[in-house]
């Protein structure tokens, strides 16, 4: 307290060097007093109690709050879905599965709907299909991709010639009509 | 309450010329005393820490915190709130948060200036709080406090005391607090320093400026 005696005479003299009126004021009215501030009667005593009080139940708080945590500890899994357990996320991650699984069923199925439609139809069926509409290819394309079929199968049908009678049979039933009689002398003889 | 002896002591002493050898005689029992007191002090602090650490002994070691720092904090708040039931929300917020800090407390600061400064700033936080909600003029604040402080069931000072509080609170806030620090709580500059996280000399300047206003402020507004 010598200290603090010191120090409150430094304080006066201070004080008085700066302000003469504010020193007689200080020591007029103790610094120490309440200054004409008061309190509600018994006010500190009753701080104490509700104070330790209100620690308690802090206290408890956190004691249960330790014992629910230990109870229920996360496990390693839990700890790392933590991020993706609110709701909203859980929403938006459902929405993008499902649009990626869709768009891979989808992407299969049309594969699949071309190949099946490539393997029903047939070679003569698509013969078929370019004769009904020839006028949709272009003659290039004919020429180039298909000019030997159509060769084959159409204008020169692949015929087992055996001899002379079965041409002459042939050309009878097929070009007899078309071909000029004089053609036809010479070329017998 | 013992500086407030001492100074008695003095003029008692003062008055009776000749008493060399009693004087002296007082004087040491006195020092001798107030060195056992700031041990006293010392020792308490050290206990109750000790008792704030065991689990079983918490609760009594911190009814005894309260009940030695209280009154201290109570007062140092309620300069500054100057409203009752501010200063005891805040001082309830105060303990709340030593309660929640303790095992922080280093022990490198005494234990005072460490609920000090836990005061202070909770204190700053409060007035802020209150500063947002309402914005008034400094005039307008003047005005309130002195209404304020009529109408306070719990203010019964004289013209003298009431004049000085509405002089400390037209003070800009740093100001106040240190003015409050050095004038009512007799804080030396080093504790202040500590306190208030500011070098001394920039303490010192502001006490200086704050005497000052406050000198004039009387000046002005006495009779």
């Amino acid at each position: 307290m010598k200290k603090e005696q010191s120090n409150n005479e430094n304080i006066n003299k201070e004080l008085e060097e700066l302000s003469p009126l504010l020193a007689k004021f200080r020591t007029e009215n103790d610094p120490n007093s309440t200054m004409g501030f008061d309190v509600p009667e018994d006010y500190f005593a009753r701080f104490e109690k509700n104070m330790l009080a209100k620690i308690k139940a802090e206290q408890e708080v956190e004691e249960w709050s330790a014992q629910k945590e230990e109870v229920k500890a996360p496990t390693f899994w839990q700890r790392l879905m933590k991020p993706f357990a609110t709701y909203q996320v859980s929403m938006a991650l459902g929405m993008v599965l499902i649009l990626v699984v869709a768009g891979i069923v989808g992407q299969v199925a049309v594969t699949n709907m071309y190949k099946q439609a490539n393997l029903a139809l047939s070679e003569t069926e698509a013969n078929n299909y370019i004769e009904d509409n020839i006028e949709l290819f272009s003659q290039s394309f004919l020429l180039d991709e298909l000019g030997e079929d159509l060769a084959e199968a159409d204008l020169l049908p692949s015929l087992e010639l055996e001899d002379e009678a079965a041409l002459e049979e042939y050309l009878e039933e097929t070009f007899i009509d078309e071909i000029d009689a004089t053609l036809l002398e010479e070329a017998y003889n | 309450m013992l500086t407030v002896t001492l100074t008695g002591l003095t003029k008692s002493v003062k008055t009776k010329p000749g008493e060399k050898q009693l004087r002296t005689l007082k004087t040491n029992q006195l020092t001798n005393t107030s060195v056992k007191s700031q041990n006293v002090e010392n020792t308490q602090d050290e206990q109750i820490l000790l008792m704030l650490k065991n689990k079983s002994t918490f609760e009594r070691g911190f009814g005894w915190l309260i009940r030695e720092y209280q009154e201290r904090l109570y007062w140092h708040v309620r300069r500054m709130v100057t409203e009752h039931e501010d200063a005891n929300d805040v001082l309830q917020n105060v303990f709340m948060k030593v309660y929640r800090g303790i095992g922080n407390f280093k022990g490198d600061a005494q234990l005072y200036t460490w609920l000090y400064r836990i005061a202070t700033n909770e204190t700053i936080t409060f007035l802020k709080k209150k500063q947002r909600r309402t914005t008034t003029s400094i005039d307008d604040e003047d005005m309130g406090l002195n209404n304020r402080l009529e109408a306070d069931t719990y203010f019964d000072g004289n013209e003298a005391q009431q004049l000085l509080h509405r002089a400390i609170e037209v003070l800009p806030e740093k100001q106040r607090l240190v003015f409050n620090a050095r004038y009512f709580d007799e804080l030396p500059y080093k504790d202040m320093s500590n306190i208030f996280g500011t070098s001394v000399g920039a303490l010192k300047s502001s006490y200086h400026h704050a005497v000052k206003k406050i000198e004039r402020f009387i000046k002005e507004n006495n009779g």
